[in-house]
């Protein structure tokens, strides 16, 4: 198409929030559609959407001008273009410093501040009802270049009023330009304007009046419609201006940090000299040729690529994290190489998995590096601000997540927009399974009957338009990005909600596609568990115990995971895993990193389990289409697993080209936001039987894929997941007390809360023993006097409402005997502690039972200072059941070491012939069985979605309860509501897991109303 | 000397019953919690407390409601009044509760029990909701009331030291508090010395427990019955003309002049029931843009009215009943506000009771971009401050009903003003409007919609 003599130079996007009604891309694909020459993305002190406009106008033949539009204290609007790669710096330290003094989303600036730094911009003035002409001379003045008076015609004011504008811009010798400012790319788009302008301020369509637009001619026009609005010479004026424009994105020069080379030395003579030390501290001097040729390889492509900083900096990373004892794991796309691996950011021998390097980082892929470094989660904020200080604030910032609206916030918007009552909301939000993404919106809603079906087919519109909107910048989690010189000249930066927090203005897709480096500063639970554990033992042991202390392939290891003993094991623990590890029976790491990754959506969904699994067990061949495949599903027995598989798939099965390879793994991270996979769908599949491969093999694949999502999980990840997994094993198995000691210490982690891993490892034949003013730090801690397996001392911490710093001073003093007397702690302590200390019976040694140490502790009064305090008259309280015993147990700490409330209960006649979780094991495959107990966790997960997991908890351990959908619905009060219940059902047992098929399912909470009335609380 | 304490626990969900069918399952939430629910709801297993998802996931066709949402104050004043038919002493507590004395009232009803029962039977034909018990003082009444289960209120506590604390007015931390240490009732906390009790519960709490336990008397502000001007006007002589009523009016208008200004208060409705012979009484309403006091401004507007009234039989008396009482000044503009001048408001005046209140009207903008929608009648009172924001000009005169046209007869005077609004509520429009002069030289204002060309109003 030729171009046209015209460009908008005032388009706004969805990025200015609530007030854009199209994306980014929309507005450049139908600038190109319509001819524009080029088009300005210029939303309000902001360049967030400017990478998705870029990456739109590469593709298309339309030039891109990056700039932002400002609203100063004064009511003016400015428009702010860049020229030129000075000009984009300007315009990014300009939007830094207006967003730099305030708070999270907005920013300030008056006509003042537009006096400098902006020589190489081009600026516009928005003519609209608040300027006046002295505005435009003072701006005049202080710019000393030439500004440009941007007129709008929307058809809602007459052309009179322009013509004002004219005479004011000839007054001041300034020249018009047009624009048309629009806010969306298509008229139809009108609709969701309204909503927009009604969620803004806070009203409903129907009421929002004239704070609404008057007609949907704010869109991009076509040239007959621009001819109609605006003298010929304000077009070309735009033209013109556009031309000026020449500033790319990919003009930005990005360079990784260079500190971290001393002087005289490149940055590939000290990454090789690095290594080198490495080597000799991995290997001694058994390297293998094979290895030397590998590490040879992977520093050729480093240096090729360019890639030497970016490895120095999480070499600089993780050496302060190990010069402060801060545990930490490398992972992600190139964590898993060997160069990593003699850097010690990763611990996993690349000997032992075979990994590939190329299969990390791909110079046909082009993209950069990726590693993630997880940090002890209590520690990570030491590492944070290590990189803030070595870097300084202006180099280093936090990237931006960007909050989209989801289907769920899109309907509860729009339907308080549209005023539908919130009762058909909720319906709308929680009636619909909404759990696969975008697809079948329209059908979904109007199928619900909540709505009549018009106005149905209307809202689910909205919806699918609205959702995927950005609503908000936020913080991601632990994405830095740090550079050589100024970050504020390549992105601007604003304030995060958190206080000295500061976040660019692009996230993670933005900086992939302008190849600008991250390094995820990550926060990892496990890893401060495991380092509280090593503490604890190198303690006992009276020498330094780390990590390669670990022997590896402990056969007692394997064999407690082969039973699905895997309570607290980093990323084995939950349900789903447990009840897989006796079918996949690890026994060496590599099936361990299979393990993390099989028990995902992607295999799932995929149907890649139970083939896998029956090609383990000898019980189906393995076999492959062809030898391409089979170098890339070799290692996992032909069933595609991890994501790197299928990525590869597409393009060996399905003749994907690296971009493409490329574009799909992005797509996959995001389709369920934007539904862009679907494109990739007859692709693969043509390709796949194209190239002769059966139609049911691609579309599983495809399954796969999907199923990925956002759930993707490389087999580098898992690599380094696996590691973790092994040693949390190791250290369970053989280390137990210590290991679930480092576990309460670490809280809050994992899936379990602290009574459910103090239960299983009691279970374990390891002692816990209660919380004691005499005996208890405040953490909990370990006791090997009297128990050789050493037992658990329960903290104070784990009562509720206890200040730490309150009690460093209480017990750096404790007389080595203990106290002896109330008193000494009346004099420490205040009354609130006090009570909740006397709550948990943490007195129980120095003054009888807990109502009566309550009561005392309740009549503390601060000491006066010439006073004695009276006595009090003496009040002798009942001693607490053993019930009340229970009950406070919990209200105080959350846990009880007494007996569990089922173990109470089990004589009940309600109960009666319900057996017990130790019980089901002497059961039968297909037994009919009653089993009763605690409801301690109710899951349906996405990728199942007919069923709900109810998970049952007594006083012999838990269990597993399927509850089919039929079921699910025909005795819903019972699954939703119960806190005690009892299902009637049949047991499944397959290969040791044991599952009960819920029958009929049985409220039995009452009965804790029961123990409660029981306990004398009468309510 | 007895207490009743009569309570509505969900007077709004009592009230949002009779607007649905009985088969409607309905929930009232508060915090996204659900806090009063119907019998249908209760049956499909909502229960209170539950979050709103698993109250939807449990009744999937629950009518929900926000608390907030909710006003019931006026129906609960009345339940009050009503409630002063039974007693003298009324007072009123915070959550839809009210405090009954039984001073003097024995004499009466001889039993608490029969004065309750009393209570219950008239709430219970008023069809709402509500839970009733009696004690000695007023706060144990309360507290005895609230360990009532509305569905099954003979539940409950019958005596106060039985009582559990949960049910007491205490704090819930101090409850919990004392629970913790083995005490759960009344009777044990009283048993408790009191030196050692006052410095665990502090003065209020103790406070609250001693005016329970009739240790320490409750100040109560009581109810009164709502002020109303009503008074009948017993004639000498029936009169068959309404000259006749003329001077009996005058007498009356001056006597309601005289009660307004003893109170400070004036009024803009009054009622005149006339009585006649043989016949039904008549009410003859009298409505006034503005307050009124002086016996002249009513007497004006009753001779008004009363020129168009026919007397079907004799009149015996007549009584005046006036409820919409205001204090004087209570019509206070704004400095800047254009006021309507005291001619006006009697025109108004006038014009209402001539020709009926919902007569007058006025002309308004209102917020919206369609034309046909772009104006409104207001009732007289009430204010209108809006302005349209388009800077095209508007018509005088819109044509009642959209006109087509042919445009080769019109010439186009101005662009266009394009207006697309109003796809919300189906009445959606796309227009592009122009002023033009048609052959008689007329402005008019003319639009396009879907290639059609329609006259809509004249400039001039």
């Amino acid at each position: 198409m030729s171009t046209l003599p015209f460009a908008e130079l005032n388009a706004q996007s969805n990025f200015s929030f609530l007030y854009g009604a199209s994306h980014p891309e929309e507005m450049v694909e139908q600038a190109e559609r319509y001819g524009y020459q080029a088009i300005a993305i210029t939303d309000d002190c902001s360049l967030s959407g400017v990478v998705r406009a870029h990456q739109a106008a590469e593709q298309l033949n339309i030039n891109l001008i990056i700039g932002s539009q400002f609203t100063t204290d004064e009511q003016c609007q400015l428009v702010v273009l860049a020229k030129n790669l000075n000009a984009y710096q300007q315009l990014c330290r300009f939007v830094t410093q207006a967003r730099k003094h305030s708070k999270k989303g907005s920013y300030q600036l008056s006509l003042a501040q537009f006096d400098q730094g902006l020589d190489q911009c081009l600026v516009l003035v928005k003519a609209n009802k608040n300027l006046q002409a002295t505005q435009l001379s003072q701006l005049k003045q202080q710019l000393k270049q030439p500004i440009y008076l941007l007129l709008h015609n929307d058809l809602s004011q007459p052309v009179s009023l322009l013509d004002n504008f004219r005479q004011l811009a000839k007054q001041q010798q300034i020249d018009c330009v047009a624009s048309i400012n629009p806010r969306m790319h298509l008229a139809n788009r009108k609709k969701l304007t309204d909503i927009l302008d009604a969620i803004r301020q806070h009203s409903t369509v129907q009421q929002a009046g004239f704070l609404l637009s008057s007609n949907a001619e704010r869109r991009l026009l076509q040239w007959s419609h621009l001819q109609q609005r605006y003298l010929a010479e304000e077009l070309t004026r735009s033209a013109t201006l556009a031309a000026q424009c020449s500033f790319s994105l990919n003009e930005i020069r990005y360079q990784y940090p260079k500190d971290n080379v001393p002087k005289g030395y490149s940055a590939e003579q000290y990454l090789r000299q690095l290594v080198e030390a490495g080597i000799k501290q991995r290997f001694g001097d058994n390297l293998s040729t094979e290895l030397r040729t590998q590490i040879e390889h992977e520093l050729a492509l480093i240096s090729e690529l360019h890639y030497e900083h970016y490895f120095l900096t999480i070499y600089d990373i993780v050496a302060y994290a190990r010069r402060q004892k801060i545990l930490c794991q490398g992972r992600g796309s190139a964590a898993n190489s060997v160069v990593c691996y003699c850097l010690n950011i990763t611990e996993v021998n690349p000997q032992q998995v075979g990994l590939l390097f190329e299969r990390f980082i791909s110079k046909e892929r082009d993209e950069p590096p990726d590693i993630d470094v997880d940090f002890e989660h209590q520690r990570r904020e030491e590492v944070i601000q290590y990189i803030y200080n070595k870097y300084g604030r202006d180099r280093a910032a936090l990237a931006a997540s960007i909050v989209t609206y989801r289907t769920r916030s899109a309907i509860n918007e729009i339907g308080k927009a549209l005023a539908i009552p919130a009762h058909i909301l909720h319906g709308l939000n929680h009636n619909i399974d909404w759990r696969d993404g975008n697809s079948n919106t329209v059908n979904k809603i109007v199928q619900a009957g909540l709505l009549p079906e018009n106005n149905a087919r209307s809202f689910a519109e909205l919806v699918s338009q609205l959702r995927g909107f950005p609503r908000h910048l936020s913080q991601h989690v632990g994405g830095f990005v740090i550079a050589q010189d100024k970050l504020c000249d390549l992105v601007p930066i604003e304030n995060a909600a958190m206080p000295d927090r500061t976040i660019i203005q692009w996230d993670k897709d933005d900086l992939e596609a302008l190849h600008l480096m991250k390094v995820d500063v990550l926060a990892l639970g496990m890893l401060s568990a495991i380092r509280r554990c090593l503490a604890s033992l190198s303690q006992r042991e009276q020498h330094t115990i780390s990590l390669s202390d670990i022997p590896q392939d402990d056969k007692a290891t394997y064999d407690m995971l082969c039973q699905g003993d895997s309570v607290g094991i980093f990323q084995v623990e939950s349900r789903a895993q447990m009840s897989m590890l006796p079918r996949l029976k690890p026994r060496n790491y590599y099936d361990l990193v299979i393990e993390v990754a099989i028990v995902r959506p992607g295999p799932i969904q995929g149907d890649m389990v139970h083939p896998y699994l029956r090609r383990r067990n000898g019980e189906e061949t393995v076999d492959y289409p062809s030898p391409e495949v089979e170098s890339v599903l070799a290692r996992t027995l032909g069933v595609p697993i991890f994501q790197e598989q299928v990525i590869k798939l597409a393009m060996v099965a399905a003749g994907f080209s690296g971009g493409e390879a490329d574009q799909l793994r992005r797509a996959m991270a995001s389709w369920k936001r934007n539904g862009k996979l679907a494109y990739f769908k007859d692709k693969l599949i043509n390709g796949m039987q194209a190239r002769g491969y059966p139609a049911d093999f691609a579309e599983r694949v495809f399954s796969q894929i999907q199923g990925f999502g956002e759930y993707g999980f490389p087999e580098s990840h898992s690599a380094s997941f696996a590691l973790l997994v092994y040693i949390s094993s190791w250290l369970k198995c053989h280390e137990p007390a210590a290991f679930c000691c480092a576990l309460l210490n670490s809280q809050p982690m994992g899936f379990y809360s602290p009574s459910q891993l103090i239960q299983d490892i009691q279970r374990h034949g390891v002692t816990i023993l209660p919380i004691d003013i005499n005996q208890s730090d405040w953490e909990h801690s370990l006791d090997y006097s009297q128990h050789a397996k050493g037992a658990i001392r329960l903290g104070l911490k784990q009562i509720k409402g206890l200040n730490k710093g309150k009690f460093a001073h209480l017990l750096a003093n404790r007389p080595s005997q203990g106290f002896s007397h109330l008193n000494q702690l009346t004099q420490q302590l205040d009354k609130t502690s006090l009570e909740s200390l006397a709550t948990a019976d943490a007195f129980a040694c120095l003054a009888g039972h807990r109502h009566q140490t309550r009561w005392q502790m309740s009549g503390t009064e601060a000491p006066l200072p010439l006073f004695d305090m009276p006595n009090e008259a003496e009040v002798n309280l009942t001693a607490p059941s053993e019930i009340e015993d229970i009950k406070q147990d919990y209200l105080a700490t959350r846990l009880s070491l007494r007996r569990h409330p089922m173990h109470l209960l089990r004589e009940h006649q309600a109960l009666k012939n319900c057996y017990s979780q130790t019980q089901l094991h002497q059961c039968k495959h297909g037994q009919l069985v009653k089993v009763a107990g605690l409801v301690v966790g109710r899951q349906r997960p996405g990728s199942s979605a007919d069923v709900t997991f109810v998970t049952l908890e007594d006083e012999t351990g838990n269990s597993n309860v399927i509850v089919w959908s039929a079921t699910a619905k025909a005795q819903r009060q019972a699954l939703i509501s119960s806190r005690l219940l009892k299902v009637h059902g049949r047991l499944e047992r397959c290969d040791e897991v044991i599952h009960i098929i819920a029958g009929k399912l049985e409220d039995c909470s009452w009965l804790l109303a029961d123990l409660s009335v029981r306990s004398r609380d009468f309510h | 000397m007895y207490w009743i304490y009569l309570d509505f626990p969900q007077l709004a969900l009592d009230l949002l019953q009779r607007e649905h069918p009985a088969e409607h399952a309905l929930a009232i939430h508060h915090n996204k919690q659900i806090i009063q629910l119907n019998q249908v709801a209760y049956q499909l297993g909502v229960y209170l407390g539950s979050s709103l998802n698993t109250a939807y996931q449990l009744a999937p066709q629950l009518h929900l409601y926000q608390q907030a949402d909710l006003s019931c104050e006026s129906y609960f004043d009345s339940l009050a009044q009503q409630a002063l038919q039974y007693c003298a002493q009324v007072a009123l507590h915070e959550e839809q509760g009210l405090y009954i004395s039984g001073a003097g009232m024995l004499s009466i009803y001889q039993q608490p029990e029969k004065h309750l029962k009393q209570l219950a039977e008239h709430y219970q034909r008023q069809q709402v909701s509500f839970r009733i018990a009696y004690a000695e003082t007023a706060i144990a009444a309360r507290w005895l009331v609230r360990s009532q289960d509305i569905k099954h209120p003979e539940t409950g506590t019958k005596h106060l030291p039985d009582l559990a604390l949960s049910y007491s007015d205490l704090p819930s931390a101090q409850v919990t508090s004392l629970q913790a240490m083995g005490l759960y009732t009344i009777k044990q906390l009283s048993n408790l010395p009191r030196p050692e009790l006052r410095k665990r519960l502090g003065e209020e709490s103790l406070g609250a427990l001693d005016q329970a336990l009739g240790l320490q008397n409750t100040p109560f502000t009581f109810i009164q019955t709502k002020a109303c001007y009503q008074q009948r006007f017993p004639l000498l002589s029936e009169t068959h003309t309404i000259q006749g009523l003329s001077f009996p009016l005058k007498q009356a208008c001056q006597h309601l002049q005289q009660w307004l200004r003893q109170r400070q208060l004036s009024s803009n409705t009054l009622l005149l029931t006339l009585s006649f012979r043989d016949k039904p009484s008549e009410q003859v309403s009298l409505k006034s843009a503005r307050l009124l006091q002086t016996s002249q401004d009513w007497l004006a507007l009753f001779r008004l009215k009363l020129d168009t009234l026919r007397l079907p039989a004799a009149v015996l008396e007549f009584s005046l009943y006036c409820q919409a009482l205001y204090p004087l000044g209570s019509e206070v503009s704004s400095l800047f506000e254009q006021q309507q001048s005291s001619d006006d408001n009697l025109l108004f005046d006038q014009l209402s009771v001539r020709l009926g209140e919902h007569t007058i009207s006025r002309l308004s903008c209102q917020a919206d971009y369609r034309p046909e929608r772009a104006s409104q009648y207001l009732p007289l009172q009430q204010q209108d401050t809006l302005s349209y924001p388009s800077l095209f000009p508007r018509p005088c005169w819109l044509l009642p009903q959209l006109k087509p046209i042919n445009i080769r007869h019109f010439t186009l005077l101005s662009p266009p003003e394009r207006i697309a609004s109003g796809w919300w509520d189906e009445q959606s429009i796309n227009r592009d409007y122009y002023m033009a002069q048609c052959p008689q030289q007329g402005i008019a204002w003319i639009f396009q919609e879907n290639k059609q060309w329609f006259l809509h109003g004249w400039f001039a």
